[in-house]
């Protein structure tokens, strides 16, 4: 099992290619895309992208807040929340 | 961001005390299904945790804030009756009604409510209907075929007559919804017999952007009283909104096509603010139109359909 921290660049590079794999519209991803409308997550692909999430960090986000997840607007927003999750899984710990 | 104001003509509040549990569960159970098949790692319980986080807005005050961020000067709050198909709805539709009522209240001038009954209620329910128009201001009629009804049902007639009466319009579901209901009553050509029969009242057919799109611009082309709303563009993200909602506006019935987003149905996606993004900004189905139609589909459309009752009430005072 991989150990990740925070603003560890395996843990961005992890996350990017989880969002390029779950992307409905392929390009290559880089930070300055839209989830929604350059990638094209819809409801259902962002809720599986936060499973796949939930896999790749160990974490359990169904606590999490889906106000928070609606505001996701980029890739950059997407690696952000990431680093934060691990941040608060560690602080937990 | 677009110029103007706009309305949205398609919410509903976000609380599962109006949704019976088991329409929810048919929902997640179709989604489980299709994460399973992909491998992603999903259950029934995470998922249902989920849906009850974005049905948190009992008094839509968080729906209020979103609104003022996406340039939304009003929503219309649709009260669908899903309890007498459905027995575990943890509100009567009479409660429903009363909160719907609450919400008007608590947020004046943010929001219309088009209040639901089925037609199986009988007097008991025109009565509930007619009341929620006369004491709690409701502004129209919602219809929910895939309860097991069609919308042309002579049942409904006592409830057109009294939208004929009020001027009011009356908001139909198209399209196939929860499997724990009926898909055999939900395509958009059922209406014909009631549009035809009550002239004066404008139909609007919801998510024609989504479900038997051809079939819903044949009908506001040739039915006077027949519109569309675009709600649940929001699933033709993935494939591009201007070919969802852009390929309606195309078709010369951009004077009844209404703007709508189905809050909170796709809360977990993003916020209003960017979904009215979506349409408006570059490769959205709005972007480069003319921005009189533009204007006409993002309130103006709506809005003569609910000046007709204002018009109707102004008559009548003038009348007494």
């Amino acid at each position: 099992m991989t150990a990740y921290n925070s603003g560890n660049d395996d843990l961005d590079n992890a996350v990017i290619a989880l969002i390029a794999r779950a992307a409905r519209k392929k390009r290559p991803v880089t930070l300055d895309l839209q989830l929604q409308t350059d990638l094209g997550f819809d409801s259902l692909a962002i809720t599986a992208l936060v499973f796949q999430f939930e896999e790749l960090l160990r974490v359990d986000l169904s606590e999490i807040d889906l106000g928070q997840i609606g505001q996701l607007r980029t890739v950059k927003d997407a690696l952000l929340a990431s680093r934060k999750i691990i941040e608060l899984t560690r602080g937990a710990g | 961001m677009t110029s103007g104001y706009i309305i949205d003509c398609h919410c509903h509040i976000a609380s599962l005390e109006h949704v019976p549990k088991s329409f929810i569960d048919g929902v997640i159970g179709n989604v489980v299904a299709s994460f399973l098949a992909q491998g992603i790692p999903a259950s029934h319980s995470k998922i249902s945790k989920m849906y009850e986080k974005k049905m948190d807005d009992p008094f839509c005050d968080d729906l209020v804030a979103e609104m003022a961020d996406a340039g939304i000067v009003k929503s219309i709050l649709l009260a669908a009756d899903f309890t007498y198909a459905l027995k575990d709805c943890r509100f009567t539709i009479e409660e429903s009604f009363l909160r719907h009522w609450d919400v008007l209240t608590k947020h004046p001038g943010k929001f219309d409510v088009f209040g639901g009954v089925d037609p199986r209620w009988g007097h008991d329910g025109v009565a509930l209907f007619e009341r929620a128009l006369v004491e709690f201001g409701f502004s129209g009629f919602k219809v929910y075929p895939p309860c097991g009804f069609s919308p042309s049902d002579p049942a409904l007639f006592p409830f057109y007559e009294l939208c004929a009466a009020h001027r009011l319009p009356v908001l139909v579901h198209i399209g196939p919804t929860s499997p724990a209901l009926s898909f055999e009553t939900c395509n958009p050509f059922l209406i014909d017999v009631a549009a035809r029969n009550f002239p004066s009242v404008n139909f609007i057919l919801a998510h024609a952007a989504v479900s038997f799109r051809e079939e819903c611009v044949m009908m506001a082309a040739y039915r006077p009283n027949v519109f569309l709303d675009v709600s649940g563009y929001q699933t033709s993200i993935r494939n591009g909104v201007e070919c969802a909602v852009g390929g309606l506006v195309s078709r010369g019935v951009d004077h009844k096509i209404l703007f709508g987003t189905d809050w909170p149905v796709f809360r977990t996606q993003s916020t209003q603010r960017m979904f009215v993004e979506a349409l408006t900004n570059q490769g959205g189905g709005l972007s480069g139109r003319d921005e009189t139609v533009t204007a006409r589909i993002l309130h103006g459309n709506v809005e003569r359909l609910l000046a007709l009752r204002r018009q109707g009430l102004s008559m009548s005072a003038s009348a007494a």
